[in-house]
């Protein structure tokens, strides 16, 4: 194992919630992406939020302010936030690595954005915060509370984790669900943390390459093994343990099911596994609704998220019910929307179809 | 924690010999455990200091906020079949966490 291994740095050296309102900023580079998005929501079908429902949900979005990025340089080192490299609106700089993140989080800021009407990761146009080149061969990507934090990578295992778009938003959507109250980092309400982030994450990407949930690959991080690793992607929520199955690694231990939860002190209690079973579930929605996922699928979920009904400790079936609400509350009780969710949680064993 | 008494100087004949090292890593964004073990010669006495440094009565800060950290533990067994374990979330491991940590994974062996 590589001599160069480094830690953490402790916590307060990064200033307290430094997001600040902001003024309008110059439009981001996803021109492309953000088009897109105006042209799905001058198709969207109706939508009739319910008075408890995304109330967080701003402006029109012609006059919702992007978020404006930051990005840091740890230049290596395990101290955060490192020297600032790139600001909103600053052209490239000669380092691939920061202009993937610039780019990344301007694809997932556009995303949210345009789909949800959301400014950034604290609905008001804060700043989205990153560094890079975080530690020596760093095998990881983390949301520390504050900013997005990317490692390089070993090489061997791992390439840098800016290259894979549904990463960057996994780690965006972090941020997001933590605005939006939170749920507990372990257990099932950890689980559920982590698929929103896949969710969000493969939406995102699913949403710059302009892809129906048919076309979708359904993959997360599908670009950051290295050459020799055996497998495709971190995850798959179309078929969850699916994803690799390699020497070093070892085979992807998701479930799709919920009579295959894994049960383990490991990863704050399978916070990366059993979220196969929530990730599946949304994948069961988007497919049997068909289109662009972001719009029905991802709308019920994302409106669950902010309608602020999901305590912090919340289960898959207190989740399931949720989804289930709002969807009844924005597409009608008698909808195939509300059948489609129902129908998916009930073929993840998480309800049973007559008590959903 | 069934440790014996503070085995903290190795050239002590009576001291119970430190025969183990395993450093396990959860979680990050991959959810990918890795492992490592370091198992010391007799006469080895660096890897019993690096242990004996280690805060190991002092419970590790709750992790306030984040995702997708690491989260470490550290199993030490002597030759009185005596282990510790501590448990600590990523933002723990600095000082002489993770210069033990670092040694085991720099010994090499997987375990």
């Amino acid at each position: 194992m590589s001599a160069d291994l480094r830690f953490p740095s402790a916590p307060g050296i990064v200033p307290p919630y430094l997001l600040a309102r902001i003024a309008a900023v110059p439009e981001t580079r996803w021109e492309r992406a953000a088009h897109a998005a105006r042209a799905t929501l001058e198709v969207h079908r109706e939508y009739r939020p319910a008075p408890a429902a995304a109330p967080r949900i701003r402006s029109a979005v012609s006059s919702t302010p992007a978020a404006p990025r930051e990005i840091a340089d740890a230049q290596h080192r395990e101290e955060l936030p490192g020297v600032v490299v790139r600001r909103e609106g600053e052209p490239p700089t000669a380092d691939a690595v920061v202009d993937e993140a610039y780019d990344g989080l301007g694809a997932t800021a556009s995303f949210f954005r345009d789909v949800y009407g959301r400014a950034g990761i604290d609905a008001e146009g804060g700043r989205l915060l990153a560094s890079v080149h975080y530690g020596r061969a760093y095998d990881n990507a983390f949301w520390n509370g504050e900013r997005m934090v990317f490692g390089d990578g070993d090489g061997e295992v791992f390439r840098g984790f800016t290259g894979s778009l549904s990463v960057i938003a996994h780690e965006l959507a972090h941020g997001v669900t933590e605005d939006e109250g939170g749920l507990d980092y372990v257990g099932q309400s950890g689980a559920l943390n982590e698929s929103l982030s896949d969710v969000f994450g493969v939406l995102t990407e699913q949403h710059a390459r302009w892809q129906t949930a048919r076309e979708a690959s359904w993959l997360v991080g599908a670009e950051i093994f290295a050459e020799q690793v055996q497998g495709m992607a971190l995850r798959s929520l179309a078929q969850p343990g699916t994803a690799y199955d390699d020497d070093v690694l070892g085979r992807d231990p998701q479930p799709a099911h919920m009579r295959d939860v894994v049960v383990t002190a490991d990863d704050n209690g399978g916070v990366h596994i059993n979220s196969g079973i929530p990730n599946k579930a949304f994948h069961l929605v988007a497919t049997a609704l068909g289109g662009w996922a972001w719009e029905r699928a991802g709308r019920i979920w994302y409106d669950t998220l902010v309608s602020r009904v999901l305590p912090r400790t919340c289960d898959f079936v207190t989740f399931a019910r949720a989804t289930i609400a709002t969807a009844a509350a924005v597409y009608g009780e008698v909808s195939e929307e509300t059948d489609a969710v129902r129908s998916a949680w009930s073929g993840v064993g998480v309800i049973d179809d007559s008590t959903g | 924690m069934t440790a014996p008494d503070e085995p903290d100087t190795a050239s002590d004949a009576t001291a119970p010999h430190l025969v183990a090292v395993v450093v396990r890593r959860t979680g990050g964004i991959a959810g990918v455990p890795r492992q490592w073990a370091a198992h010391p010669a007799p006469d080895d006495g660096r890897l019993t200091d690096l242990v004996a440094r280690c805060p190991w009565h002092e419970v590790p800060p709750e992790e306030p906020s984040g995702a997708d950290r690491f989260a470490w533990q550290v199993t030490v067994r002597w030759d009185t079949d005596d282990e510790r374990h501590a448990a600590l979330p990523d933002r723990a491991v600095l000082g002489p966490w993770r210069d033990l940590i670092e040694a085991v994974r720099n010994a090499g062996g997987s375990a």
